[in-house]
């Protein structure tokens, strides 16, 4: 019974997604979509950004892990929770700043290094390829993938077979791309295929990051469906279709390709050679991967300088005038953006976690097999496993035609479906194996079993708790197309703005309202994770027995 | 008032684990269980406190008081559970642990004072604002006891209460936990691995030998106590 509200709010309209898209665009609108001009070129920039993004989000974060494995990573884990929270969009600003052409790397180096006095005319973002959207993705995913691994390699105790394969001779490198990354492919390839989907449609770094002739294959559905004549919207919705052909047959693809190697690389896992190529590509992907934490750090420094900078001439590194603080007030705490952000992100976080955490203590009564539990985890992240294109303009379509919810209800379902699906991912580990007799012990004692829930396992459970508030905070200060596509228009938050500033060649304005939207983003997730760490200080006993 | 066990089995999905259980336990009378890992000790324990798990299928009654327990939910059968480790709730202090357990219709001056007799009584006055962590394994031994005893039991299950404590500490709790067995006049049922534990306490013994009728028995000769031997 508890399990009956995500079901019903979040898994069921992710289900009829692409049937609803199916019979609503007809089907001339699916096979004209094949015939657009520049179709084959936006889909080969999406796949090709998708692809490599996660690919290199993947590929750095196991060479991170396994530079830090077995040694102190404070670093790491403090760098990586705020860049996790800061969003899609005020990343994607942060770095087209940075690598633009009077961008802040070339400023930094010049002219002492390049000679150059003006900005060169040849443009890195929104480059034909989608190499630029690509490495945005890379470095957005990476915080997701390391700590989502990070947190697999704790809780699979995976040090001692690390510290065996090294006294057997192997090196760091090689002994955990042998020994510990097959043991932690179970647990990320989930979290890989949701950062996979995400950047086949990610609408608000496609539009900032992205080529713009043609766009990414979602930019282009989403600007169909802006078409104000009925066959223009019919189009939208089968490229919305097609999105989710297409990311199925990728992930076939991929999957079928995982089958085909894997017995050659167990093979060689197995093989005894203490040092390997992959081993000595993992060294310098390490660099590679504190490289790209620096770019995203000072993409978002570069954020504040842009938001702040009155007049800033090329080449100079800083700005020479800056702007008052008016627009701090006016603009990033009390305006309508920050309303309509503010109230969406704490309604849907705090419907998404009543959702995800009923849906995992249902799980959790119901102690389903192996099997039945990837059922279980399947239907509560179902929104992250169709893509955003897909699934957002279905249940508008759902809307328009069954429901006619308001536009803001309407923003606010779409928001609780990310965050519940969120906060039951970040959930489920510390739920599921949370000590039993916690319960039993409080039951014993002759507390009612809700007493029990109420009054020690949800206490015990606060810091798993809070880190999920603050993921589903970050999730929906970040969400774009639910609050552009659901919202009509009529929903102004900070990520619309920003994203609408920084296609229209708005930078200090685009800055600013990026750099509102990652402020409160950080505020909140910092916020909700220093709960448990007022609530129970002195309780040292809590780490240790939770997961 | 006594505990009673009336023909009890268990079935789990891939054996029998015990049957034809019978025991009456008197006021202040300890049952020690023993028997080799895998024979079903926890799971009596957890039957009779209403913990019984799907997949084990279980028959028979347990009466208390002259009151058939088996329907009750776990949280109406007063039956106090002492786990093998001190299982202290970690969010709070060691004096609202001990409150915790005190019964709701308590008025709240009284539950302080409650549990300020109990811990003062237990020799760990002081404590009541310190983190459970901090506690040695014996005082926090004793405060689960504790805490289980101020929510009134009528009787009393103990899961390997003094597996996880080291030899010097063992036989200060096994004594407070005799202590106080008799002074509340509790049925209790012992499961337990060391027959030292059923000694200390003065305990009947029921032998649970995997699958077979259970028997009740007396404990072998010391010279037979073999450290960590099942019985």
């Amino acid at each position: 019974m508890p399990a009956v509200p995500l079901l019903v709010l979040v898994t069921l309209p992710s289900a009829l997604a692409v049937p609803c898209l199916f019979i609503l665009s007809g089907p001339s609108a699916i096979v004209e979509a094949l015939t657009l001009p520049g179709i084959t070129k936006s889909l080969a920039v999406t796949l090709i950004s998708a692809t490599l993004g996660t690919g290199l989000a993947t590929a750095l974060s196991l060479a991170l892990l396994a530079s830090i494995t077995g040694r102190s990573s404070r670093w790491l884990r403090l760098t990586m929770p705020p860049l996790l929270a800061t969003p899609h969009a005020a990343m994607a600003v942060g770095l087209a700043f940075l690598v633009a052409p009077s961008g802040w790397f070339l400023r930094l180096i010049s002219p002492w290094a390049t000679g150059l006095e003006r900005p060169p005319l040849w443009s890195v973002a929104q480059d034909p390829w989608g190499l630029s959207l690509a490495i945005g993705l890379a470095l957005k995913e990476l915080p997701f993938i390391i700590l989502l691994a990070i947190s697999a390699t704790q809780r699979g105790h995976l040090e001692p077979s690390f510290r065996a394969a090294l006294s057997l001779g192997y090196g760091r490198y090689t002994a955990f791309i042998k020994v510990i990354a097959p043991q932690l492919a179970p647990a990320m390839v989930l979290p890989v295929a949701i950062a996979f989907i995400y950047g086949l449609s990610a609408v608000d770094m496609g539009r900032v990051l992205g080529p713009t002739t043609p766009p990414p294959f979602a930019v282009l559905a989403l600007s169909k469906l802006s078409d104000p004549s009925a066959q223009g919207w019919r189009l939208g919705l089968a490229l919305s279709l097609h999105l989710a052909v297409i990311t199925l047959f990728t992930l076939l693809a991929f999957t079928g390709l995982a089958l085909a190697v894997r017995p050659g690389l167990r093979a060689w896992a197995s093989n005894g050679q203490r040092r390997s190529v992959v081993g000595w590509i993992l060294g310098p992907l390490a660099v590679l991967g504190r490289f790209a934490v620096l770019t995203s750090a000072l993409a978002l420094a570069g954020l504040v300088l842009w938001a702040f900078a009155q007049r800033w001439r090329f080449p100079a590194a800083l700005p020479e005038r800056w702007t008052g603080l008016d627009w701090v007030w006016a603009r990033g705490l009390w305006s309508v953006e920050s309303l309509n952000t503010l109230w969406l992100a704490f309604a849907s976080s705090v419907l998404g976690l009543a959702l995800a955490l009923s849906f995992v203590l249902a799980e959790r009564q119901a102690r389903p097999s192996a099997r039945a539990s990837i059922g279980w985890t399947g239907a509560a992240v179902l929104p992250l496993l169709i893509p955003q294109m897909t699934l957002i303009p279905a249940l508008l379509l759902l809307d328009l035609t069954v429901l006619g919810l308001s536009p803001w209800a309407l923003a606010l379902w779409g928001h609780v479906m990310f965050t519940a699906a969120y906060a039951y991912l970040s959930l489920r580990g510390a739920v599921m194996s949370l000590d039993p007799r916690y319960g039993k012990a409080a039951l014993a004692l002759g507390r009612p079993p809700w007493q029990a829930l109420m009054l020690v396992e949800l206490p015990v459970l606060l810091r798993p708790l809070m880190a999920s508030v603050a993921i589903a905070l970050s999730v929906s200060v970040a969400a774009y197309l639910p609050t552009l596509t659901l919202g009509q228009g009529r929903l102004e938050t900070f990520t619309v703005e920003a994203v609408a500033a920084a296609t229209g060649g708005s930078r200090r304005t685009a800055a600013q309202f990026a750099l509102s939207q990652a402020f409160w983003a950080l505020l909140f997730f910092f916020a909700a994770l220093a709960v448990p760490d007022l609530a129970h200080r002195n309780r040292r006993g809590l780490a240790a027995h939770v997961a | 008032m006594s505990l009673e066990l009336i023909n009890l089995s268990a079935q789990a999905p891939s054996q029998a684990l015990f049957s034809g259980i019978n025991a009456t336990i008197g006021p202040a009378d300890v049952l020690a269980v023993m028997g080799p890992s895998g024979s079903g000790k926890t799971t009596l324990l957890n039957l009779i406190a209403g913990f019984a798990d799907p997949p084990v299928r279980w028959g028979g009654e347990v009466w208390l008081a002259g009151e058939r327990l088996c329907h009750q939910p776990p949280h109406k059968r007063r039956l106090g559970l002492v786990f093998q480790s001190p299982l202290l709730f970690p969010h709070l202090s060691v004096g609202q642990n001990l409150g915790f357990g005190v019964p709701g219709n308590v008025p709240a001056a009284d539950r302080r004072a409650r549990v300020d007799d109990a811990l003062d009584q237990a020799g760990l006055g002081g404590v009541f604002d310190r983190d459970p962590q901090t506690l040695s394994g014996g005082q926090r031994a004793r405060a689960s006891l504790l805490r289980t005893l101020l929510s009134e039991p009528r009787a009393l299950l103990l899961d390997e209460p003094f597996s996880a404590l080291d030899e010097a500490t063992k036989d200060d709790v096994r004594a407070f936990t005799a202590a106080q067995i008799e002074r509340y006049g509790l049925p209790t049922l012992l499961v337990t691995h060391d027959p030292r534990d059923a000694e200390s306490l003065g305990a009947d013994v029921l032998h649970l030998c995997g699958g077979a009728t259970a028997k009740t028995g007396s404990l072998p000769a010391p010279a037979n106590w073999a450290k960590g031997s099942n019985v």
